[in-house]
């Protein structure tokens, strides 16, 4: 029998790109921890394990300026990453269609609202509070999920148009009632709405990541345990369910976990775009379309470019920093826009 | 073996379907006729429960929903009609994802894939992007993965069902007896196919049985030298024609005649 299929579908060439990705993201890891305005030290991120004699020149507050500020924020910063690129792929899984994105379908958006309306709140309404932004943005995030997909479904199909059109117009609405809502917020909510609105991960801490981490986790996790099954439902929606899947269960489920991971990402670090459809699609470049190589590739990726993308934002204007939501929007919008030039010659992702 | 009972399909206000019934056997290969709008493609989709029907669709003596869907799925496939995958995956993923009802190692379900492509000689397509084949190519690609669905592993595959919806619309000449000669074969190994089919010498040359279908029900059933008679066909195609019996194989060949009444002869 010839052979001929065999190297196709047995490949271990993704591996190797698993193994680079993750590589460059200890690398960045390390760089970030080691570096900020405090000072640069190489021995920073392991000062903790070396005795005294061997790191004189770290003090304590260094020491904690690591464990306390740089090693949350580098832990957000994966957390955010590899949802946003989890959740971008799925997303595109069940619209089929490489263009769609949790942010430019008005998700984060509705999550923002969602969350910045608690924000606003807080402050005035006694029984809200500041636990309540992650659950806030989560239903935000699932209303909008749903609303948009129902619309854009016409009997097994996704309207791509319609799905982006109606983005288009959740985004606009978001940005409206966020508006609305900095125009009768005070100083220090208006402060925290405007963060929310560009992305940034500088307020990231231990206690902040204890409301948001476990969405993320959960949505991350689970998505990547239902990878084989999203993954047939890339071939279209009858064809999945000829093959045994529960399409509509499993079309619940991903809304659901798509919802539940950009709800729990907006909460914690606001609106960032385009990291769902910037990151799936390089790891399909990378590893092809099968969701069994490629999102944990697109996890990885997408670590690998919030840490970027966050270095780029502390470096370009220090001891400023930029908000992250910038440098993504910045770096994915040319993207989007080829990648609409592409699909309308007629070519795929 | 498939039963259908009293199957009626209203699509809006429109019946598609009327409380039609007929059994197919294992062994054979079941052509099914009929003009545009004819209710074809919809029973198929009924058969394969994608949209709802009353009456009674029986596989093997159990009703068709009562199955786990895992376990339907390796008895019952489908081709479906201009179906086109967004994303790049190559020929032989594609026909990979066939394998997904089975639970199996990797090495197995490259073994299957491996000798599907083979015995379908579709190793030029193999590793090539399925989003950039030409529609014939992408069609033999699909019907490849239908039979890795129902597949049986190291044995004879048997008492399967599957399911065509127009399976040569986009094949040349020889890709499209190809195709149907893996079809009966398929079905000669005891399995049941049911093929949607616009070609009616195609149907002539590969059918065990053709079911004419007109207005949402079953009018002729039979061998194709029952079925393809003049008197059948011309009221429902609404086009002349003559039929002569094959040179070599003596069944009915039909030969339709223009409207206009005009031809380059």
């Amino acid at each position: 029998m010839s052979n001929i299929a065999l190297p196709i579908l047995n490949s271990k060439h993704h591996l190797k790109w698993y193994w680079l990705s993750m590589i460059l993201l200890l690398s960045l890891a390390w760089l970030s921890l080691s570096s900020g305005p405090v000072g640069w030290d190489w021995k920073m991120p392991i000062a903790w394990l070396l005795p005294n004699s061997m790191t004189p020149e770290i003090n304590d507050l260094q020491m904690s300026v690591v464990s306390q500020i740089r090693l949350p924020r580098l832990l957000l910063a994966i957390l955010i990453g590899s949802v946003l690129a989890c959740s971008g792929a799925a997303t595109q899984a069940l619209c089929r269609n490489p263009l769609a994105d949790p942010s430019l379908m008005g998700v984060t958006g509705g999550a923002a609202v969602a969350a910045i309306a608690v924000i606003a709140l807080a402050p005035k309404v006694s029984f809200i509070n500041e636990a309540m932004v992650a659950p806030a943005a989560f239903i935000g995030a699932l209303t909008i999920t749903s609303v948009i997909y129902r619309l854009a479904n016409h009997q097994g199909q996704v309207q791509i148009t319609t799905l982006l059109l109606a983005g288009v117009a959740i985004n606009a609405i978001a940005m409206a009632v966020i508006g609305l809502f900095s125009f009768f917020a005070d100083d220090s909510s208006l402060r925290l709405m405007t963060y929310w609105q560009m992305g940034s991960l500088g307020g990231a801490s231990w206690s902040a990541m204890t409301y948001g981490a476990p969405l993320i986790i959960v949505s991350t996790i689970l998505l990547l345990l239902k990878k084989r099954q999203i993954n047939a439902l890339m071939l279209g929606e009858r064809d999945a369910r000829h093959l045994g899947v529960n399409v509509k269960r499993l079309k619940t489920e991903v809304v659901f976990l798509v919802a539940l991971g950009v709800g729990g990402a907006v909460a914690m670090a606001g609106m960032i775009g385009f990291v769902g459809l910037v990151v799936p699609h390089i790891a399909r470049l990378l590893v092809g379309p099968d969701l069994r190589k490629m999102l944990p590739l697109s996890m990885l990726l997408g670590c690998l470019l919030m840490l970027l993308a966050d270095w780029i934002a502390r470096l370009i204007v220090a001891p400023s920093e930029l908000p992250i939501g910038i440098v993504t929007a910045l770096f994915g919008a040319p993207f989007f826009i080829y990648q609409l030039i592409k699909q309308k010659r007629g070519g795929h992702a | 073996m498939l039963e259908c009972n009293n199957i009626s399909i209203t699509r809006g206000d429109k019946r598609i379907i009327q409380n039609l019934s007929f059994a197919a056997n294992k062994g054979e290969f079941i052509v099914l006729l009929g003009e545009n709008g004819a209710g074809k493609s919809t029973l198929l989709s009924a058969i394969c429960d994608d949209i709802d029907c009353s009456g009674e669709i029986l596989l093997d003596g159990k009703p068709m929903r009562e199955y786990a869907p895992q376990t339907l799925a390796t008895q019952r496939a489908m081709l479906l009609q201009n179906n086109r995958v967004n994303f790049a995956f190559s020929a032989a993923e594609l026909i990979a994802m066939g394998r997904y009802p089975y639970n199996e190692t990797t090495q197995t379900q490259a073994y299957q894939v491996n000798s599907i492509i083979t015995q379908m000689a579709l190793e030029p397509l193999a590793d090539r992007d399925v989003t950039v084949l030409s529609g014939g190519e992408f069609q033999r690609v699909q019907f490849a993965r239908c039979i890795a669905q129902l597949n049986a592993h190291k044995k004879q595959t048997t008492g399967k069902l599957m399911l065509l919806d127009e399976p040569t619309s986009a094949l040349d000449l020889h890709h499209q007896h190809a195709t149907l000669s893996k079809a009966k074969l398929f079905a000669q190994q005891g399995n049941t196919v049911i093929a949607v089919l616009h070609d009616l010498n195609l149907a002539s040359l590969y059918a065990d049985r053709v079911l004419l279908l007109h207005q949402g029900n079953i009018c002729h059933d039979g061998n194709p030298q029952d079925v393809l008679r003049p008197e059948v066909l011309q009221p429902i195609y609404r086009a002349g024609m003559q039929i002569n019996l094959h040179p070599s194989f003596q069944i009915p060949m039909i030969f339709s005649e223009p409207l206009i009444g005009a031809s380059n002869a």
